[in-house]
């Protein structure tokens, strides 16, 4: 009896033993030695031994190329791939798309026997491109694991001139507070570097803009990617007395360069009042703030922005003037300035308490609205808001 | 005795079976952590009727709120001891087995779609594809939960550094432990707040279409301005229907080994587009992950295709997009919503007003997380606040870990959330790259180093999560670094990469996942996470192609946009005519109608073309583009197509500019009207001049002319030597031959 009970312990334990192999085998890892973990392959493959049993094509080529810096003089760049069928069976491709129609590539053969190489030669037309590219062709083929390759071009085409960027943003400006933007233009050659005849393209506002132009120093050029021989700062001092809203502008410049004669710079931005209000539901062209339809039972709870821009911002200090109708609820939350903006940023709550009775502030004429009057104690300005909502 | 001997081998061989299977259960019942590569995905076998969307919040006490004001330029404040979370707010619900962590009430459950058979498809069986497949359910149905105070935050005891931007500042550090979102709550407020065609309930502009007709008479700030707007008063010329002359194109498509073999993007433009046979089927062989991360980004202001050369062979669109999210919802994949950011392109109040449209859009499709690209914080400071603070949602879209609107705060940008998929938790983190950082010029915007955010991190996502997913808006080559860097990052998804994704992941010897998700949001990345050793993760790269259908909600949100548009007109827009660079050597515009009695065999070309149904097309087009300059400046005469802008002269609006709608004679030609004084004179020197300036050829037209408007974003399958012999007219050389005009 007591031999029986040990042997079957003793059995209990081998199971135990054995079904532990058969775990450690199956989750722990043990078959990775046996599993292709090549990078770029897709999803992961069966044991070597399974792939070897039966032919398949494979193929190995070469992803990416870069051109580098290249000349706006040079209409064409062109560059053989390298594609080898590494596999043991016939590596079929066909042709895919390119990324930009100024992309092209042409399939030498569309099949290739085992060990077989070929070139695939990309070009890219680089008429009209300046600045970085990045660019990529397509091919399609039978490798199990690669149904599609991408052959990837990158590079730079540099004009003889150019602007740091081609478009600014003034973000939004204050009424009555001017404002200033720089961008550089730089050059490839070292002569100094004459930029002039600026013309504004937005003969409305015109008057508000002032551009100039000063030399860069040299030290400024040699952070330049890529280097510059020459450079110049422009400076647009945008004046106060934009009409409030949207606006764009743009600058072009006579550029004493033979090979680009002339640059032209865009600038976007807003002008809006010195406090302003940021939130959900705010519009500022109306003054209208819609805090939605609101069950009485839940109430509803808020937080705005009230932002101050402007020399005195550090003193901005906002108070509630007068809340129509009773049920909302307005306080006044933490401050926080930034200098180099001159921007003081003042959290809002609005909320109305459950409970609230229900009531009808949902118009389009605002005198049927209810009011939100803030004031800015530093300057003595306010802000009027008009509320749209109901509590039912 | 043999009998016993029986028994005893038998009772063995049972005994030993039990063993097995003891140790068999016991593997897999035991929670693990899910890791690439490595180890099983740990998910509980128990079966879920819920699509589970729960998500953590982790939550931490505000230090006493400080009544003096806070410059954010120096250090902020006492140092706070550094905590981990947390405290449990009101309301919330711990879910068995997470006793430390607050988590927020699931979503109600709905039944369970028709599970993807894991059964290899036969050669013959078409593939299967996502969008075949009919919901056998409603999609998830989200309770009517009271909205809980939004949890605050805590700050970590570091002293916080202020932004690369001014040079001379520090970089900003992270103040604050990583929140974990709650589950969306549609309150009631909420779904009142949802943006509905005409009731205003947007950020931006929430005027009604009935309030702008009846808008009261008050002063406002800009004077009114005429708008480009179909529905005013003015009436277009009714146009006598015009029979369009058809021109066979003879398909150009390639030939290999003397065999046709039809390219996968369908240029073959005779036969009918098949999205998928021509751009590949989808989720081939695939069973249903368990987790789902849906990985998107670098939507560059592309909100939807062109269509105007055939919606049905374009790629992209956010329309699309969520038609597929749908299905991946109702499919019960559990699918996470991940984007890298870059959403917008340019800075003009077009832009910014499509930027926030698109971030409504993304919310109404259901993201998850979404950090903020370099051409994202080139807008102001002030809408950016409106945007990622949300306030109203308990759960914020927007997160990363080094950027900062005015100051780092938490509040505004988390810098990371944790997301619950299945009972996985995914750690989601977002950095803008340092070379990125660059490119933004925003003094209001404060930057961090991606070092010192991640580390902060990281380790945090790691103690708390299973999966960490790094939203990178950096090129591929950073996104390296941050793998190398950070082996405890499983996914890292970069912003900025090739215009198309690869095929196939890129999968480094770590076992992480390098991916790049292309451009104008043409594809969306697709991982499927699953419990299995042999295969825990699979890589569908997703073209959104016209297989998927549009999305009513997406289009809703695309009329809304459109209205923003026009209800702002051009002034609005900030849009002023540039001055004709054309007008001393050309003159002014003067329509096509004016040059049909010279060139009557050309006009009627034109008129049989499709260039004269420019401008309708814009106006059929659901919903209406007639109001979008982006549309408009290639379906009328005299726009700058680069600045998308009038010139002075060109078309305004159908009141003031009539017979500059659609693409005209002078759309290629230039301004015509010293060509036609001169013609309409004797000065021969003068009509040699001016016929010279107005000429284009062929050779120009190719290479430059049409290509302008007919770029692959609008017309991808243009080709000029299949194109030109729909609207070829009469060359000069044909010209001369004709009578002389009348005077």
């Amino acid at each position: 009896m007591k031999k029986g009970w040990a042997l079957g312990v003793v059995c209990v334990l081998a199971g135990m033993l054995l079904g532990g192999i058969v775990g450690k085998v199956r989750y722990g890892g043990w078959t990775e030695q046996f599993v292709n973990w090549s990078a770029g392959e897709g999803m992961r493959r069966p044991t070597e031994a399974t792939d070897m049993a039966v032919p398949e094509p494979k193929v190995r080529y070469e992803r990416v190329f870069d051109f580098g810096t290249v000349s706006e003089d040079v209409r064409e760049l062109k560059h053989a791939f390298r594609v080898e069928n590494v596999g043991t069976a016939e590596l079929k491709l066909s042709p895919g798309a390119t990324s930009c129609r100024c992309t092209s590539a042409e399939l030498p053969k569309g099949i290739l026997a085992p060990g077989e190489a070929m070139e695939i030669p990309v070009v890219i037309q680089t008429v009209g491109v300046s600045g970085i590219f990045e660019q990529a062709a397509t091919f399609f083929t039978n490798d199990p694991a690669a149904g599609e390759i991408q052959l990837n071009v990158s590079g730079r085409i540099d004009a003889p001139v150019w602007l740091e960027r081609p478009e600014l943003s003034a973000q939004r400006l204050v009424e009555n507070v001017p404002s200033e933007l720089s961008v550089n233009v730089y050059a490839v050659e070292s002569q100094p570097l004459e930029v002039s005849d600026f013309r504004l393209g937005n003969e409305a506002i015109a008057s508000f803009f002032k551009v100039t132009a000063e030399p860069l120093p040299a030290e400024a050029l040699a952070e330049v990617q890529p280097p510059a021989g020459a450079g110049c700062r422009l400076k647009i001092e945008i004046l106060p007395g934009i009409p409030m809203g949207a606006f764009s502008q743009t600058v072009t410049m006579r550029v004493h360069s033979q090979k680009r004669p002339e640059l032209t710079l865009s600038i976007h931005g807003v002008v809006g009042d010195t406090i302003a209000l940021f939130g959900r539901g705010w519009n500022e062209e109306r003054n209208i703030l819609t805090l939605g339809s609101i069950p009485s039972d839940r109430g509803l709870e808020q937080t705005y922005w009230v932002v101050v821009k402007g020399d005195a911002f550090d003193q901005t200090e906002i108070a509630v003037e007068d809340v129509v109708p009773e049920c909302v609820r307005v306080s006044v939350g933490e401050r926080s300035t930034m200098s180099e903006t001159k921007t003081c940023r003042t959290a809002l709550t609005i909320s109305i308490p459950k409970g609230a009775a229900t009531c009808n502030y949902w118009s389009d004429a605002t005198k049927q609205l209810g009011t939100l009057t803030l004031k800015n104690k530093a300057d003595g300005k306010s802000l009027k808001v008009y509320l749209r909502f109901a509590i039912y | 005795m043999n009998r016993l001997i029986l028994l005893r081998t038998l009772s063995i061989m049972v005994l030993g079976i039990l063993g097995v299977l003891i140790w068999y259960f016991t593997q897999t019942l035991s929670p693990q952590q899910v890791s690439v590569a490595e180890k099983p995905v740990a998910v509980e076998t128990v079966e879920s009727e819920t699509p589970a969307e729960t998500v953590e919040t982790a939550t931490t006490t505000t230090t006493a709120k400080q009544e003096a004001p806070v410059s954010m330029e120096a250090d902020a404040g006492e140092k706070t001891e550094e905590s981990l979370p947390l405290t449990l707010p009101e309301g919330e619900v711990v879910l068995e087995g997470e006793t430390e962590e607050a988590l927020l009430p699931q979503i109600l459950p709905a039944t369970l779609p028709e599970t993807v058979s894991e059964e290899p498809k036969e050669a013959e069986a078409p593939a299967l594809e996502i969008s075949e497949i009919s919901a056998a359910a409603e999609p998830a149905v989200e309770p009517a939960v009271e909205p809980t105070a939004e949890p605050a935050v805590e700050t970590l005891a570091e002293e916080s550094e202020v932004a690369s931007l001014p040079e001379e500042k520090e970089p900003a550090d992270i103040l604050s432990l990583p929140e974990t979102v709650p589950a969306e709550e549609p309150t009631e407020a909420t779904a009142a707040e949802k943006p509905v065609r005409g009731l205003g309930d947007l950020q931006l502009n929430p005027i009604p279409l009935m309030a702008r007709e009846s808008q009261p008479a008050e002063a406002s700030k800009v004077e009114p301005v005429e708008v480009p707007v179909a529905e005013k008063t003015a009436v277009e010329p009714v146009e006598e229907p015009v029979e369009e002359k058809k021109v066979a194109i003879s398909p150009v498509v390639p030939q290999i080994d003397g065999e046709y073999r039809p390219s996968r993007r369908g240029i073959d433009p005779t036969k009918p587009f098949d999205p998928v046979a021509e751009n590949g089927a989808i989720f081939e062989g695939w069973s249903k992950p368990d987790v789902t991360l849906v990985l998107t980004g670098r939507l560059n202001g592309y909100l939807e295709p062109c269509g105007c050369a055939g919606m049905e062979r374009m790629t992209g669109g956010l329309s699309r997009r969520a038609t597929f999210f749908d299905q991946l919802i109702a499919k019960g994949w559990n699918p996470a919503f991940l984007d890298t950011g870059g959403i917008s392109h340019g800075y003009s109040q077009q832009a910014r007003i499509k930027f926030l449209s698109a971030t409504n859009m993304l919310r109404e499709m259901g993201y998850d997380a979404v950090t903020l690209g370099d051409t994202d914080l080139m807008f102001p400071a002030g809408d950016l606040l409106s945007e990622v603070t949300n306030p109203g949602r308990s759960s914020k879209l927007f997160t990363s870990a080094n950027v900062g609107i005015f100051a780092m705060d938490p509040k505004t940008l988390v810098p990371a959330k944790i997301l619950i998929r299945n009972g996985i938790k995914i750690g989601i983190v977002g950095i803008l790259g340092e070379e990125e950082q660059k490119e933004v010029r925003n003094d209001e915007i404060v930057f961090g180093k991606v070092r010192a955010a991640l580390d902060k991190v990281v380790p945090i996502l790691k103690e708390k999560t299973d999966f960490i997913v790094l939203l990178a808006h950096a090129t591929v080559e950073e996104a390296m670094e941050y793998a190398q860097t950070w082996p405890d990052i499983d996914v890292i998804v970069a912003a900025k990469g090739a215009p198309v994704p690869p095929a196939v992941p890129e999968v480094l010897e770590s076992g992480q996942y390098v991916l790049s998700i292309g451009e104008k949001g043409m594809h969306v990345i697709v991982l499927g996470l699953y419990n299995d050793n042999e295969n825990p993760v699979r890589y569908q790269r997703v073209p959104m192609d016209s297989r998927f259908e549009s999305s009513q909600k997406i289009h809703d949100l695309m009329a809304l946009y459109q209205d923003q548009l026009a209800v702002a007109g051009l002034e609005g827009l900030g849009i002023r005519p540039l001055k004709n660079p054309w007008t001393e050597s050309h003159g002014t515009y003067v329509g096509s109608a004016k040059c049909e009695s010279c060139h009557q065999e050309a006009y009627e070309v034109w008129l049989h073309s499709r260039h004269n149904k420019a401008w309708k097309s814009l106006r059929e087009s659901t919903p209406p583009r007639t109001s979008d300059p982006e549309c408009v400046v290639c379906h009328v005469v005299g726009w700058n197509v680069e600045h998308q802008t009038p010139y002075e002269g060109g078309f305004l609006n159908m009141e003031k500019t009539p017979g500059l709608s659609k693409v005209g004679c002078e759309s290629c030609h230039g301004p015509g009207s010293l060509h036609v004084d001169a013609e309409m004179g004797t000065d021969e020197a003068a009509q040699a001049q001016f016929r010279k300036a107005v000429r284009l050829t062929l050779d120009d037209a190719k290479k430059s002319q049409c290509i302008t408007c007919h770029d692959l974003d609008n017309s991808p399958n243009f080709d000029f030597d299949l194109y030109w012999p729909v609207i070829a007219h009469p060359t000069e050389t044909d010209e001369s031959e004709e009578s002389s005009p009348e005077p």
